[in-house]
């Protein structure tokens, strides 16, 4: 027997897509009108699927060149956060920083430098548990003072060994922050 | 089954330049024409309004207007655009709590940064080959969250039956609007 269900969860009666009523939920089955208009059944030598991701990585290699360029920007980026932050201690100068720190921590790998994905890592991490509170001067400088100085010498990966100690000297600052400045 | 990526439209939405540069390099390596970028939230939407995109590849953090409430403001059951557009969530969180605010948040597919070819291709044929329905109820609306059926979830319950009380037969195509 047919019930009227809630008007919370009734569909639009303009609304075509067929749905399902339930008691506290309603599924909604869009046709795959991408499904429709993209896919298409696989050809014998069209390479497959692979062949598809190595042209966009080879396309992303070309893009490579432009790189170290960019990363030249994002350093100054963070520079000038760092330094607005040391002057105003702001929450707009905090969120900069961040901005700033969070963006590395997502391209930094990509664009070559994945030692300076992890510091920034890090250092989101720490901002984010601090949530309002700017951090430090004492934490924020060495963290910016790292990357820029990996940067400049082009240190990337964890085969060099300075650059991974470093690192681990860098988590252990933060956690000594964390620990005087009792954040969770 | 293959994607073309020639016939699909996207819109990617993030504040930093360069990594809308990156994503719209692999999209074009993945063979896409149509590639239509916002720097912020606001223009995002804009431009999903006017150019209809088939998928929206969205930063979480942006200033003013976030991926998240810019998903929020997509996923309206009522709206005139497309409710049902693939969303996917490209972000430098990778913690878990982070993973369930977005899906709550109605995100289709959730991609962590750094980004690799491979990945998002993957989220991509998700998007277009394995879409899932969509979920409604008093406090969300976005795809079923219930990726896998398991017979051993130990969550909370979040339905409180599935017996159906209304089946609705009738309409059985989608609306232009919902046509991207």
């Amino acid at each position: 027997m047919q019930q009227t269900p809630p008007d919370a969860f009734r569909p639009a009666a303009a609304d075509p897509v067929p749905t399902e009523v339930f008691a506290d939920h309603v599924v909604i089955r869009p046709p795959n009108e991408l499904g429709a208009k993209a896919a298409r059944p696989a050809q014998v030598r069209d390479g497959g699927e692979r062949a598809v991701v190595v042209r966009a990585e080879h396309a992303l290699k070309l893009l490579s060149q432009e790189f170290d360029v960019w990363m030249d920007v994002e350093m100054e980026r963070l520079e000038q956060a760092r330094i607005d932050l040391a002057q105003t201690r702001s929450k707009p100068a905090t969120e900069a920083l961040y901005r700033s720190v969070h963006d590395l921590r997502g391209q930094a790998a990509t664009l070559g430098f994945p030692l300076v994905g992890e510091i920034a890592d890090g250092l989101c991490s720490l901002m984010e548990r601090l949530g309002d509170l700017p951090p430090p001067p004492t934490v924020v400088d060495p963290h910016v003072e790292a990357i820029r100085a990996m940067v400049r010498e082009q240190v990337r990966s964890r085969d060099n060994p300075v650059g991974v100690a470093l690192v681990g000297h860098l988590a252990e600052l933060r956690e000594a922050v964390a620990t005087r400045l009792a954040v969770k | 089954m293959r994607v073309d990526f020639t016939k699909l439209r996207f819109l990617v939405v993030d504040d930093n330049a360069h990594m809308r540069r990156i994503v719209r390099t692999l999209l074009h390596g993945f063979g896409a024409r149509e590639v239509y970028e916002a720097g912020d939230g606001a223009a995002g939407l804009e431009l999903f309004a006017t150019h209809l995109p088939d998928i929206i590849i969205v930063d979480w953090s942006m200033p003013i207007l976030d991926g998240i409430e810019l998903t929020g403001m997509i996923r309206r059951p009522d709206s005139a655009v497309n409710p049902y557009v693939p969303i996917i969530m490209l972000t430098g969180h990778s913690e878990k709590s982070k993973v369930m605010r977005a899906r709550d948040a109605g995100v289709t597919e959730f991609l962590c940064k750094p980004i690799s070819a491979k990945s998002l291709h993957q989220r991509l044929l998700n998007c277009v080959l394995n879409p899932r329905p969509f979920i409604k109820t008093r406090d969300y609306f976005g795809p079923d969250r219930r990726r896998n059926v398991s017979g051993v979830y130990a969550g909370e319950e979040r339905r409180l039956s599935d017996d159906a009380m209304v089946v609705d037969t009738a309409p059985l195509q989608l609306r232009d609007s919902a046509i991207s």
